[in-house]
């Protein structure tokens, strides 16, 4: 008897695992079927972080930004192919030459969730309330802003403090417009628990760790979305929210997916895999105020003892695009011809034998002038497979020429800690070199901010690298700069710059992997540089 | 054990002597019915009652005295919950002079070793046995408690009116409470007769043998510690 | 006895001023969770004057005092990450984990001491390997994986079970209908934990059972003629079953801590998830409350199993402080 259960048990176990690995049965957990153009009635979609009442003041991450742009509006938004076009307001907005006064007036017909009509009064309100708030990215956009005018009819004039070439992008692309009459007796924003917007959707229902639930508004302005209904559960393992994809139980999610599961879905009838070019950069840092890595040489041979084409192409296989030296991805209007990397460990040798590292020891690491080895430390966050491999690959390359890395993974604020404390490039830094990336590298002021060795325009300067060249054309020629072709010709030479002196490996860019479930609804549609979950995939044609 | 044939009245005592290896132990076994002779007959009339020797193992640690001594009862069926045993396990400890208010919730970890085997005497007792066994009973007792713990022995069971049978390899022991001695050496009765009779003119060598050893013995702890 | 509870109320102290100590030992600093994403944007003054609004840039007695007045007032304030009251985020969530935490020990207790303490008295010599063997892989599992195996087989690919949530988000179920709805949720999630934590319980049943049953005790007391099955319930189980009340009592303590990876796979919304998420967000005043609670329940769980002990084991010591 006993025999009998445990080798019950023991089948049962085998039986279990076996079957999880086998192509999986339909499930439809209840979400109703789509047919024609007007799709479903709900869709199931994943959020996988708990961004709380989704209000600009609440939100936690970039998956709360996605949500809540369809809770709340923009002046201006970005296409799917990542051009800036007017949302909220006319096709006849104007920017003066200088880039310095913008003028736009608001189409009619937009109402705030609660039935208030939205009014120029509301949009100039927005503005001006978040430069007393706490989030600094909506405090920066309302810093730069010197007046508002509201003109007759809905017409606003708003004229900045600087021009601004990049302020439609980062500015009237981002700030979520707010009701004036719910904030404007509150001086905290993250104390207003009632999420209001203007926007195609409205929250309905939120529970805290639990869900979202979002209705379409009837009788939005541009058209009342597809889908009436989108239930959103908070899922922050990424491996069930694979599962539920599989099985069907979830439409869509608003996290990617890694390249290692696309056969598994690609399979499956009725699975998209919807591909977008991602603008997500992955580097690796190097401490450039540390020696000896602040040698220019040294960076140079590092540059070309790291195989990042083959490192990309392995990781990613073909869903990448591969970095250049310039920093700037390669598709970009403004990037600079000819700065691929080159792998040559030939040429690295060479440069480090010309920096004196000519002796090594036992294991053949080289020497410095003090006889230690070359040994460095690579921090990278523990909880991301992918870098670690990355830093791995790197870390056996760079044992080719000589230099010993070590990988160190570290819990992500550790990290971050030790990289960017506080999150001040002016307070230092400590490490040697570090895997990092970027949320973004579309904006023109990526590069000024990622290289500027003035703290205040190198905000993101967290390798603490120093160009003479560099600055002299920030505080130059940038400054001069009055219309997107002289910016562009102003960038390329900055890409030239940091081509020759390198700052950190620019590997790369993955492509943006999401998994949809167009059986269920057919109207999904894929942004460049942003997340299938959007306005346009609930837009009427 | 070779050709033993013994008997006991109601109300007799006897003492089965002998040292390590005689067959003390296969008799008390055969006694209580857990082992068979390969010939011949065991019969008994009533219940047995029994105390081991070692007044550690007697007694499950987890049980309070109360319920211990009342056990026999419950198990064989004459009481149906421990309540209703009150009065009589009052009795058994009485007979054992514990008092009952003090001992029944006590656990055995709070006992001495004379005390549990009072407890085990008084368990044994309870259902009125018609025979009770006793192998070693104080043989693991201190020297200051063998005396009063084998005196209550004798005067519990006559008082309860058993007959009880009592191994052990203390001669003196024997002669001072038991009734009949019987001697055994090798699966073999050797000498039997009145307690008497064994401890003034015993006939066998190794009879002879035990009571001067236990004499030494009984000296040496009344000369050294006055016991 | 009085003694012994001034241990715990020290224990308590301590467990109190530790507790203020944690987060501020983890590097790096709140103001990310703060400001948001793109903490670089603010300067440097205007983040030290978000720190100041939140008492952070003040001397650390000036901090501890303000830590202590809103403990003991109950006014625990709002989270810095998720921008609600603490007592609700923790009320809520330490429900769910309870819920989740004690369904589960009362299964692998149960299951674990039962299929031990009868693998030891039915043991014929080597039959029960397999059993033994199966058990042991069962608890080897880490529990995660065993958490993503049921998902992926009896959530996703069968469908018979849900694979998320601790109830039916969509749906609005009452009075029984719920109830059933929320056992169906909790259903994956304590077989994950049923399955890994049972091995635990069986090895120390079944030893604890082996060993009583050659005590000495237990051999006079069949010697003596008492019954079979009251020498296995009486004298072997009653003092066999003292080292699985041991560990009943420890595994008490962590039922506010224990289940951070199951709840993870299955997005159950409990405890587990909301320290590990303020963990990472540097959240102080969440990790400080729940990090608290969790210490507290340890605490009592210890305090209840002295309480206990003398009355289960008879073996101990009595107190005579």
């Amino acid at each position: 008897m006993k025999q009998r259960l445990s080798c019950l048990l023991l089948a049962g176990l085998l039986g279990l695992s076996l079957s999880a690995c086998a192509p999986q049965g339909n499930a439809d957990p209840g979400q109703s079927q789509s047919a024609g153009a007007d799709g479903p009635e709900t869709l199931t979609i994943a959020v996988t972080k708990d961004e709380n009442t989704l209000a600009p003041f609440t939100y936690v991450s970039s998956t709360g930004l996605t949500v809540n742009r369809l809770v709340y509006d923009t002046l201006f938004t970005t296409d799917t192919d990542n051009n800036v076009i007017p949302w909220m307001v006319s096709d006849d907005y104007q920017v003066d030459a200088d880039s310095r006064v913008y003028t736009f007036s608001l189409l009619p017909g937009q109402k705030f969730h609660d039935g208030t009509p939205l009014t120029a009064e509301d949009v100039a309100f927005s503005f001006r309330y978040c430069a007393g708030q706490n989030v600094a990215q909506l405090r920066k956009i309302a810093n730069q802003i010197e007046d508002i005018e509201i003109l007759e009819g809905d017409t606003l004039r708003f004229t900045l403090k600087e021009s601004n070439i990049n302020f439609l992008r980062d500015g009237l692309c981002t700030m979520r417009i707010i009701s004036k009459a719910i904030y404007e007796n509150e001086p905290d924003g993250t104390l207003v628990t009632e999420s209001v917007g203007s926007g195609m959707y409205r929250l309905a229902e939120y529970k805290p760790g639990q869900y979202y639930r979002l209705e379409a508004v009837g009788d939005y302005f541009r058209g009342a979305p597809r889908v009436r209904v989108l239930q959103m559960p908070i899922i922050e393992d990424p491996s069930a929210v694979q599962q539920s994809l599989l099985s069907g139980e979830l439409a869509a999610a608003t996290s990617t997916v890694g390249t290692e599961v696309l056969d598994a879905f690609r399979s499956k009838p009725g699975m998209t895999v919807f591909a977008s070019a991602g603008y997500s950069p992955v580097m690796m840092n190097i401490n450039c105020g540390r020696a000896p890595m602040d040698q220019s040489a040294f960076r140079e041979a590092l540059a070309c003892a790291v195989d990042v084409s083959g490192i990309m192409h392995t990781l990613y296989g073909d869903y990448c695009s591969v970095g250049t030296r310039g920093l700037v991805r390669s598709d970009l209007p403004y990037a600079a011809e000819g700065l691929d990397y080159t792998y040559d460990p030939g040429r690295a040798d060479t440069l480090l034998d010309t920096l004196g590292y000519t002796e090594k020891n036992a294991v053949g690491v080289r020497l410095d002038e003090s006889g230690a080895p070359l040994s460095f430390e690579i921090l990278v966050y523990a909880n991301n497979p992918l870098r670690l491999r990355m830093a791995e690959l790197i870390s056996q390359q760079l044992r080719q020429v000589g230099l010993d890395l070590r990988v160190k993974a570290m819990e992500m604020d550790t990290v971050d800690a030790y990289v960017w404390p506080d999150f001040e490039v002016s307070k230092g830094r400590d490490y040697d070199f570090a895997m990092w990336g970027w949320g973004s590298s579309i904006s023109p002021d990526y590069l000024v901010n990622l290289c500027a060795g003035d703290y205040e325009s190198g905000g993101d300067n967290v390798c603490g690298y120093r160009s003479d060249a560099f600055d002299a054309v920030v505080d130059g020629a940038l400054r001069e700069v009055r219309n997107m072709d002289q910016m562009e010709d102003v960038l390329r030479q900055l890409q030239e710059i940091v081509a020759e002196d390198p700052p950190l490996i620019n590997l790369g860019y993955p492509d943006s992997l999401q998994v949809c479930n167009t059986a269920l609804y057919g109207g999904w549609k894929s942004m460049k540089g942003g997340n299938v979950v959007n306005v346009f995939s609930f837009l009427p044609e | 054990m070779d050709d033993i044939s013994l008997s006991l009245a109601p109300g007799e005592s006897l003492g089965v002597i002998g040292t390590s290896g005689c067959g003390k132990t296969t008799l008390v076994r055969l006694l209580l019915g857990l082992l068979r002779p390969d010939s011949g007959t065991v019969t008994r009339q009533g219940r047995s009652g029994f105390v081991g020797q070692d007044p550690y193992a007697g007694l499950c640690p987890a049980m309070p005295v109360g319920r211990i001594v009342a056990e026999p009862l419950l198990f064989s069926g004459l009481a149906r919950r421990l309540r209703d045993c009150a009065p009589q396990v009052e009795e058994a400890l009485a007979l054992v002079r514990l008092d009952p208010g003090t001992y029944a919730p006590r656990l055995p970890s709070q006992l001495s070793g004379g005390e549990r085997q009072r407890v085990a005497l008084a368990r044994a007792l309870i259902c009125s046995p018609g025979l009770l066994v006793l192998d070693e009973p104080t043989s693991m007792l201190d020297q200051e408690v063998k005396d009063s713990v084998a005196d209550l022995i004798r005067d519990a069971s006559a008082r309860r009116g058993a007959a009880f049978l009592m191994v052990t390899h203390d001669i003196l022991l024997a002669g001072r409470i038991c009734g009949r001695i019987c001697v055994m050496d090798h699966g073999r009765i050797i000498e039997e007769g009145p307690a008497e009779q064994i401890m003034t003119a015993p006939r066998q060598p190794l009879t002879r043998d035990l009571i001067r050893i236990g004499s030494d013995v009984k000296s040496y702890w009344a000369e050294r510690y006055g016991i | 006895m009085k003694k012994r509870a001034l241990h715990y109320l020290i224990l308590v102290a301590l467990v109190v001023v530790v507790n203020f100590f944690i987060p501020r030992l983890l590097p790096g600093s709140p103001i990310g969770t703060l400001v948001g994403e793109n903490a670089q944007d603010m300067t440097a003054a205007e983040k030290m004057g978000v720190l100041d609004a939140y008492h952070l840039n003040d001397p650390l007695p000036l901090q501890f005092a303000y830590y202590l007045r809103d403990l003991f007032t109950l006014n625990w304030g709002v989270s810095f990450s998720r921008r609600l009251p603490i007592t609700q985020l923790i009320s809520s969530a330490a429900g769910w984990t309870l819920l989740f935490t004690c369904v589960s020990l009362v299964l692998y207790t149960l299951i674990g001491t039962l299929l031990g303490a009868l693998s030891a008295l039915r043991r014929r010599r080597g039959r029960d390997l397999p059993l033994v063997l199966g058990t042991t892989l069962a608890g080897s599992i880490p529990p995660f994986w065993i958490a993503l195996l049921l998902l992926a087989v009896f959530g996703a690919q069968l469908g018979w079970l849900p694979t998320y949530g601790a109830y039916s988000m969509w749906q609005d179920y009452h009075g029984l209908a719920r109830a059933l709805d929320v056992c169906r949720h909790l259903a994956l999630p304590v077989l994950a934990m049923v399955v890994t934590s049972v091995l635990r319980y069986f090895t120390t049943a079944r030893y604890s059972v082996l060993s009583t049953m050659c005590a000495d005790y237990v051999r006079m007391a069949r010697l003596r003629g008492v019954p079979q099955g009251r020498v296995t319930l009486f004298y072997v189980l009653r003092n066999a079953l003292i080292p699985v009340f041991t560990m009943v009592m420890m595994d008490v303590g962590y039922l506010l801590s224990g289940s951070v990876l199951i709840e993870a796979v299955f997005s159950y919304p409990g405890l587990g998830t909301l320290m590990a998420n303020a963990v990472s967000a540097r959240d102080y005043p969440l990790i400080q409350y729940s990090f608290l609670l969790s210490s507290l329940l340890t605490i009592a769980a210890l305090f209840l199993a002295d309480l206990l002990y003398r009355r289960v084991d008879p073996a101990m010591e009595v107190d005579h402080a």
